[in-house]
């Protein structure tokens, strides 16, 4: 049977049948011809360990940890067969301590990657494209260091490692045309830029097909060139950002040099080796105090055991009297303090060697105090009264925060994950609102959140994070049932849900009418304590704002602040009376714009000894009634606790009441 | 989730990082205050919404912020 690539599964891509190479032996089981009979196993690292970024640091560590024997790839100097040499001008050392660069002249352009590397970087995940741009890849997963071979008939002059000029242009060998600014480190001949440092090769040098001369390079580009700048991620950026080993491009070039006689011949040109010492990474000795291994660590570990850990790793050690004094190799970017070589040993010895211990530590009793509802309490609650708990994003959209609260100085990010996060929120009810659309576009027609979290506002030139307790709803008052008629909710509804909450908390509220921004200017209340503090407020979103946020009903929302809402009074007892009590009721006829509030508070003041509960259980507007008035039927509940009320004494209170009514509130008994 | 079959909850790795944990820095210490030669710290840290993914099978993370109602509603 005939086969593509892709139909054995070998490439993602195939243009025709799998050609095999001449002397590939009839007959010969695939499988064993090409060595597929591999394991591949896949490393994840961490950011900090670009010292096993290729194969021999990952063969570095596995020796290490198996107490196994293990070198470096030793690579013979090649021999020198000519004499030209192109000259290398390192304008930007600070970012290019190190530039290696050699010409390999009269290589055979047709000379095909062998089997056996073009398999080992396949299955590293990596395409082959030729001879000499194969060796560089090669080169780079094996030993870790990234190389780039130019086409040596396309350079004019000389190289130069430099920054690129304002608005230079690059076309990329991904296909990409990109406008350079200054702080891109290009390598560039007389002419232009050839390529983005430590990144990508420009298409116009780069190797093809009819390649004869090659200049191979070989730099050290320091992690602070490539890191964050480069607007694209390639193997060789990864491995620059992350830190390569500095003293490693002599022996990788001369690797490089290796393989490519070995694949395509050539004849090969002495190295140019620029070097700024002074801008190599530094590598300051540590010191390792002996104690503070047992004191980090938990377990004495014996001193020939840490000096062979750190030998293994490859880095220099030193025994002091009271410890060691490390020098990390070039390919260790991580080790600058005492706890990162106690990490190594750590590592090493292998976390699990570590004992476990239980924690030693004195337990105090907590104190419950009953003069705070705990935050648990009030979530329950509105979860029972049927809403459901939200957790929305403190990052919000903008846009949603400036409709709702436009007079609100916000805090800004500066580097926001997406534009529908850019800033911090001042109210919680940006979250919610988002939320409760997100329902209402999924046909849910009766939505019930709260929320408890922190609001984000400027105080005093300083930005304050105040914990918030707020809530949402809209839609039907109750799911739909046969019991009782389908009706909105109201402003009401979500008032008893709040005053349901200062039931708990035992704390005395008033609801005043109030006017914000965000709420409908004639269903807004602002919520204050006895004292006048304000704790928040309740309403039903802005017409304007439920048009323009894309609500189809209407939205009630309500933000309390916690601190000041969840503060207790413990009960306090009062003797109960044993004498009956008395209720009488009132019709009064106030104007339409006296509240019930105003009512109660006027009662309330007159300071009445036996007053025990006002309830208003009437309010009557029409037939009967002038226009701009209303009736309030009110029963006032009285008991004395040393004697029963007498007819006298009640007509005597109520009589003071009527009278104070009529003064402050204009009320009048209805006739 | 997976059991440790691998999935897309777990970059079909078969493993779920839940919990960070280490050693403090002493420069943290420093910052705060805190004599780094006389006390180490170990800080630690769970994911919850990882660990509530395990327990209750939930396989996509946003859902945890999209604030649905039909989710909501599977926890009361």
């Amino acid at each position: 049977m005939l086969c593509s690539e892709k139909e054995l599964g070998l490439a993602a891509d195939a243009n025709g049948l799998m050609e095999l190479a001449n002397d590939a032996p009839v007959g010969m089981d695939i499988r064993e011809y090409l060595s597929l009979n591999d394991s591949i196993i896949e490393v994840d690292l961490t950011p900090n360990r670009a010292d096993c970024l290729s194969v021999e640091g990952i063969a570095r560590e596995v020796a290490v940890l198996n107490k196994m024997d293990w070198s470096p790839k030793q690579v013979l100097d090649a021999p020198i067969n000519h004499a030209e040499l192109l000259t290398v001008t390192v304008q930007a050392p600070e970012a290019c301590p190190r530039y290696l660069g050699r010409l390999i002249k009269g290589i055979n352009p047709q000379a095909e990657t062998p089997l056996w590397m073009q398999e080992r970087l396949r299955r590293s995940g990596v395409r082959s494209l030729g001879a000499v741009v194969d060796v560089t890849n090669y080169v780079l997963i094996e030993l870790g260091q990234p190389l780039h071979a130019f086409d040596a008939a396309k350079l004019t002059g000389g190289i130069s490692v430099r920054y690129a000029q304002a608005d230079e242009n690059l076309a990329l060998l991904n296909g990409q045309t990109i406008k350079l600014d200054t702080e891109a480190l290009v390598i560039a001949d007389d002419k232009q830029a050839l390529a983005l440092a430590g990144v990508m090769g420009g298409s116009e040098s780069a190797v093809s097909d009819s390649t004869q001369d090659v200049f191979l390079e070989c730099a050290f580009f320091t992690p602070q060139t490539i890191a964050g700048k480069a607007r694209l991620h390639t193997d060789s950026s990864h491995r620059f950002e992350r830190g390569v080993d500095f003293t490693l491009q002599a022996r990788a070039i001369e690797r490089a040099t290796q393989l490519i006689v070995e694949i395509a011949g050539g004849s090969v040109g002495a190295i140019t080796e620029v070097t700024t010492a002074n801008t190599l990474p530094k590598r300051d000795a540590v010191t390792l105090r002996r104690q503070r291994v047992e004191k980090t660590l938990g377990i004495a570990i014996a001193d020939d055991i840490i000096v062979d850990i750190f030998q293994r790793l490859g880095l220099d050690v030193t025994t002091l009297a009271d410890g060691w004094c490390v020098t990390p190799s070039g390919c260790r970017f991580d080790i600058a303090i005492e706890a990162d070589l106690i990490e190594e040993i750590a590592r090493i010895v292998g976390y699990n060697n570590l004992p476990s211990s239980s924690l030693l530590m004195r337990s105090q009793l907590g104190q419950a105090t009953e003069s705070v509802l705990e935050l648990d309490r009030v979530k329950d609650l509105f979860v029972d009264r049927g809403y459901q708990e939200a957790i929305t994003y403190s990052f919000v959209d903008e846009e949603i925060q400036q409709a709702i609260a436009p007079n609100d100085e916000v805090v800004r990010l500066k580097n926001p994950i997406s534009a529908d996060m850019a800033v911090m929120r001042t109210t919680l009810w940006c979250g919610l609102i988002k939320a409760a659309l997100h329902n209402t576009n999924r046909q849910q027609n009766r939505v019930r959140l709260f929320e408890t979290g922190l609001r984000f506002v400027q105080k005093d030139g300083e930005t304050q994070q105040e914990k918030m307790l707020a809530g949402l709803a809209l839609g039907s008052a109750y799911a739909e049932q046969w019991g009782e008629k389908t009706r909105k909710v109201d402003f009401f509804d979500v008032k008893a849900d709040v005053e349901a909450l200062f039931g708990l908390t035992g704390c005395e509220v008033q609801f005043v009418p109030a006017e914000q921004s965000a709420l409908h200017p004639y269903q807004t209340a602002e919520i204050l304590n006895k004292d006048g503090q304000s704790l928040g407020w309740i309403g039903m979103l802005h017409p304007n704002l439920e048009k323009q946020l894309g609500f189809d009903s209407q939205v009630f929302l309500f933000e309390l602040a916690q601190d000041l809402v969840l503060n207790k009074t413990p009960a306090k007892f009062k003797p109960l009376s044993k004498y009956p009590s008395v209720r009488r009721d009132l019709a009064l006829i106030v104007n339409d714009d006296i509240t019930a509030n105003q009512l109660i508070a006027c009662i309330k003041n007159c300071n009445e000894p036996t007053l025990q509960d006002i309830v208003i259980f009437d309010i009557y507007r029409g037939k009967g009634v002038t226009e701009g008035s209303k009736s309030v039927a009110l029963s006032i509940i009285l008991q004395n606790d040393t004697q029963t009320l007498t007819d006298l004494q009640i007509d005597a209170i109520f009589s003071t009441l009527l009278d104070t009514l009529t003064r402050n509130t204009g009320a009048k008994l209805r006739d | 989730m997976c059991g440790g079959e691998g999935c897309r909850v777990c970059s079909h790795t078969g493993w779920l990082e839940v919990m960070g944990c280490g050693m403090i820095h002493p420069e943290v210490f420093k910052s705060v205050n805190i004599d780094s030669e006389r006390y180490s710290g170990f800080a630690f840290g769970m994911g919850v919404e990882r660990l509530a993914m395990l327990r209750y099978g939930i396989n996509d993370l946003r859902l945890f912020f999209e604030n649905d109602l039909k989710f909501l509603q599977q926890f009361n």
